[in-house]
């Protein structure tokens, strides 16, 4: 996929509306080939940067590059860059075949050449045979497709993607979420996608940059964030975190003791920087890497501590339990698969929980 | 780029808006000398609308102590006249418009259309209509006097205010019906269903959504039709008579007979900051403001 | 439709009579061989509509107001197309009190923008008055109705449309051409037909500003003064009614059909 050379250089790109500032400092590269998700919360500032990659937004300062090519200036039309709009933005007087072939009456091809290649996209897409169909005759999957092959048609060097999915329903979106993903690697350009659904961003991405009010909170591949988020915020957003408060007791490069009150003192590894003694940060687990039983366990290689289940949730392939500990005001969320052996424990019984000593985290606070 | 494209509609608007206005305004300040008019400033004109003398003039029993009353009494008389005619137009487009709104399903389109029509189609034709059917020869007294229920014309029907107000608002009603339509259109029908859930029923759920929510288009609606209807000068010319005429009459009487351009545009420029002010003391009054703030 | 007849339906029903009964008295009494307008009817007749053809000095006004109207609805319609997207595409500072004053004209009284204009033309300007003088006039009233058509026709649709088309390589010009004006063209059609209706049926600006030449309302006022006149003056109102009547339905059925379509993106 990537080839690591940077193909799309950002850097320090700032963009302001007014006295608004929604980008600040944003500074990365996007390698050749890659498909790299832009995800956050609406508002992060996502969909601005994706339109400043197309130019319909300029920079209010800051440098981007495409394939070594400074994009100052340079207009939306006259960019190696093509966009899926949310809206997918099909012209409603122009029929599917006039929408796909739109842009390539702007590059000097033959006609033959341009209907051959408008063919083509339809069959990528798998629409063939639909080329005449009027742009309300489509379903919003069809819709999706027509925008796909309309921006695929022109060649880019870029596909730009604002959250394309969202606005399917369920089933066709995880559908497409595995065409986009095998489009991609039959088409091998690089894809800029944007999205507020982690799942999502996690399913098709070969790398994310986490976004939270207007800049890159963490930029990583899917495992990346999911296993080493380097703030509390990340480490919500993706997933579902356990997050124990407490106080740095003491610490060194491969572990970091944490004072967690009533709770008891805990340990977990360091991310990025050691803190200093005393410092308020957090424990960080996740739900899938905590056992439940019923009794103390006695494996010294794992951490443990007493709760009472005050809810449980069966979800048919596993059971979501929130456990209650002493000491602590947000009671814990724990995942047990459903295995032969799981039994579903009554609200109110004291149970113990114990996750090894490697899997914790510890993040500042 | 965006001002490029502005400029030609704005600097017409401007050129023949804005400057005549002012020129208007100009005018008021000077005086008319023979057939000449003297450029030298003066309030002779605003001064001459408010004259008081000692001598009243009785109209309606109210006594006007004015040197020269005519336009204070005719602005009265069409601020009444317009006002009746637009609670009659409110009043009688607000069920209409609630029909097109709540009661036609598929159709609607063709509601509109059938209320748009009249109002696009000749101003001028449909005020004479009016004379056909209300003159001393016209078609409610021939029709009543071939029934054999009158014997005589009635006399009473045309050329007098009341003939003016059916006149306006008739002309008025369906272009005040779309406003209201469309701010009824636009209420959210599961804030009726909530309504009715918590246990209102159909009276106490209009008056108490529907008609509140309507508030800012009904608003609307009065003022498009109150503005304009009070300098109107079509209406009280062709069924009014000498009853009937407004402030628009007088207008026109200066500019054109009597060759008073400095008066008449006095009265022009009071006419128009009476309605303003008349206007912007109502909205203030009922908080359009927080009233429209409220709906978006 | 007609399942539920109550309260409702027959007022809709009195309220359409209402509106449209004393106007349909014109062409009743126009196809009626009489001279008054008064019932009983005596008789149908053809013969007022023939008359009114020969009538030299009735033709020379409509001809003046089909003119008129013709260069009306073009330059307002040519004015309006431009400002409208300035003012939905740019966000121009000013942009409201702009539409205000552009609107203005709705609300001032037909007889004041009369004499205002009457007052510049004669006393500042010293220009003759003509059939040129009523065209501005109308102009002046026509910009408001062509923007707020075109207005909300280029409002409502999705602006990411255009912006794909930039993205897919149109300058700002082949896009106009390319999307905004086919997407545009119910409003600029509407507006080309409603320039044309006003200024074909104005009356007061037309009084006021005409020179010696006529436009049709106004001749028609002339000619309500003469009660032996009045069938040929139906006539020709009921010629006048039918012929806007249908550009409006065609107005409005353009209008709704861009509308009414099923694509999120034709709003």
């Amino acid at each position: 996929m990537s080839d690591g050379s940077a193909f799309i250089s950002l850097s320090a790109i700032e963009k302001r509306f007014g006295s608004l500032t929604v980008l600040k400092d944003i500074t990365f590269d996007i390698g050749k080939g890659e498909f790299f998700s832009l995800l956050g919360a609406s508002g992060c500032g996502k969909t601005t940067l994706l339109r400043i990659l197309s130019g319909i937004e300029q920079p209010s300062a800051g440098t981007l590059l495409i394939d070594g090519q400074s994009m100052a200036g340079v207009p939306a039309n006259k960019r190696p860059t093509n966009m899926v709009f949310q809206s997918y933005a099909i012209f409603p007087h122009l029929n599917v075949e006039e929408n796909i072939g739109y842009g390539l009456r702007n590059v000097r091809i033959a006609k033959d050449e341009a209907r051959q290649r408008v063919q083509e996209a339809l069959e990528l897409v798998k629409l063939n045979g639909l080329g005449t169909r009027n742009a309300h005759q489509l379903s919003g999957g069809q819709r999706q497709r027509v925008a796909l092959a309309r921006a695929l048609v022109c060649r880019p060097k870029v596909l730009l993607l604002d959250e394309p999915l969202s606005a399917l329903d369920k089933k066709l979106r995880e559908e497409m979420q595995l065409e986009l993903r095998a489009l991609q690697r039959t088409v091998g350009i690089t894809f800029v996608f944007v999205t507020h659904d982690q799942e999502e961003a996690l399913t098709l991405s070969d790398r994310i940059a986490v976004m939270a009010n207007g800049r890159v909170l963490q930029l990583d591949t899917p495992q990346g964030l999911y296993e080493r988020p380097r703030s509390r915020e990340v480490a919500e957003f993706i997933g579902t975190m356990n997050l124990l408060p407490g106080a740095v007791s003491q610490s060194d490069q491969s572990e970091t003791m944490l004072d967690a009150g009533l709770v008891g003192t805990l340990g977990g590894r360091p991310i990025e920087v050691i803190l200093d003694k005393g410092a308020r940060a957090y424990l960080a687990v996740r739900p899938e890497q905590i056992s439940l039983s019923a009794t103390e366990p006695s494996d010294p290689a794992r951490y443990s501590v007493a709760g009472e289940v005050a809810e449980a949730a069966y979800l048919g392939d596993r059971i979501h339990y929130q456990v209650r500990l002493t000491g602590l005001e947000k009671p814990m969320t724990v995942f047990v698969n459903n295995t032969e052996r799981a039994v579903v424990r009554p609200l109110g019984s004291n149970v113990w929980l114990s996750w090894d000593r490697s899997v914790g985290l510890v993040l500042p606070g | 780029m965006g001002f490029g494209l502005l400029a030609p509609a704005l600097t017409i608007m401007v050129l023949m808006l804005l400057l005549p206005v002012m020129a208007l305004v100009m005018l008021s300040f000077w005086s008319q000398s023979g057939f000449d008019i003297d450029r030298s400033f003066t309030l002779e004109n605003y001064w001459k609308l408010i004259e008081p003398s000692d001598e009243p003039t009785v109209w309606f029993g109210i006594p006007f102590y004015l040197k020269y009353p005519i336009p204070v009494i005719l602005m009265i008389k069409s601020l009444v006249m317009s006002l009746v005619a637009t609670i009659a137009v409110i009043g009688l487009a607000y069920p209409m418009a609630y029909f097109v709104a709540f009661r036609v399903r598929g159709n609607k389109a063709f509601w509109i259309i059938l209320l748009t029509i009249p109002f696009w189609t000749s101003y001028l034709l449909r005020v004479f209509s009016w004379k056909i059917v209300l003159g001393f020869n016209g078609a409610i007294n021939s029709g009543l006097m071939y029934l054999g229920l009158i014997d005589a014309p009635l006399e009473f029907l045309l050329y007098n205010p009341t003939a003016v107000i059916i006149t306006l608002a008739h002309s008025w009603v369906a272009f005040a019906v779309l406003p209201i339509y469309v701010s009824l259109e636009k209420i959210d029908r599961s804030l009726l269903e909530a309504a009715a859930d918590l246990g209102d029923s159909r009276w106490q759920r209009f008056w108490r959504i529907t008609l509140p929510l309507s508030a800012p288009g009904t608003i609307a609606a009065s003022l498009l039709v109150f503005i304009p209807t009070v300098g109107d000068y079509v209406t009280p010319t062709l069924v009014g008579g000498p009853g009937g005429t407004m402030i628009g009459s007088l207008v026109q009487l200066l500019f054109l007979r009597q060759d008073n351009a400095p008066l008449g545009s006095a009265v022009s420029i009071a006419m128009m900051l009476v309605i303003a002010v008349l206007v912007a003391l109502l909205l203030w009054a009922i908080g359009y403001r927080k009233m429209r703030a409220r709906r978006s | 439709m007609w399942k539920r007849l109550d309260g409702l339906w027959i007022y809709a029903v009195a309220f359409i009579a209402f509106i449209y009964g004393p106007v349909l008295l014109m062409p009743l009494f126009s196809l009626n061989d009489s001279t008054f307008a008064t019932f009983p009817l005596a008789g149908f007749t053809l013969r007022h509509y023939g008359e009114m053809f020969q009538n030299q000095s009735m033709m020379a006004a409509v001809l003046n107001s089909l003119k008129i109207a013709v260069i009306v609805s073009l330059l307002s319609t040519a004015l309006a197309v431009p400002a409208s997207l300035a003012l939905t595409r740019y966000k121009l500072p000013g942009g409201g009190p702009i539409v205000g004053f552009m609107m203005l004209p709705l609300v001032i009284p037909s007889i004041v923008i009369a004499v205002a204009l009457l007052v510049i033309i004669l006393k500042f300007l010293g220009i003759q008055l003509s059939l040129w003088t009523v065209a501005a006039g109308h102009i002046l009233i026509c910009i408001p109705f062509s923007m707020t058509v075109l207005m909300a026709r280029l409002e409502g649709f999705d602006p990411s449309l255009e912006e794909a088309s930039r993205d897919l390589g149109c300058s700002g010009w082949t896009t106009f051409w390319r999307v905004t004006f086919p997407l545009a063209m119910p409003g600029v059609i509407s507006s080309l037909l409603l320039g044309f209706i006003i200024s074909f049926d104005e009356f007061v600006i037309a009084f006021f500003l005409t020179g010696t030449e006529n436009t049709l309302p106004v001749y028609l006022y002339s000619q309500l003064r003469f009660p032996n006149k009045l069938p040929g003056t139906l006539a020709l109102g009921t010629l006048i009614l039918c012929g806007s009547a249908i550009l409006v339905i065609i107005a409005e059925v353009i209008r709704k059909r861009g509308v009414q379509s099923g694509n999120p993106g034709d709003i």
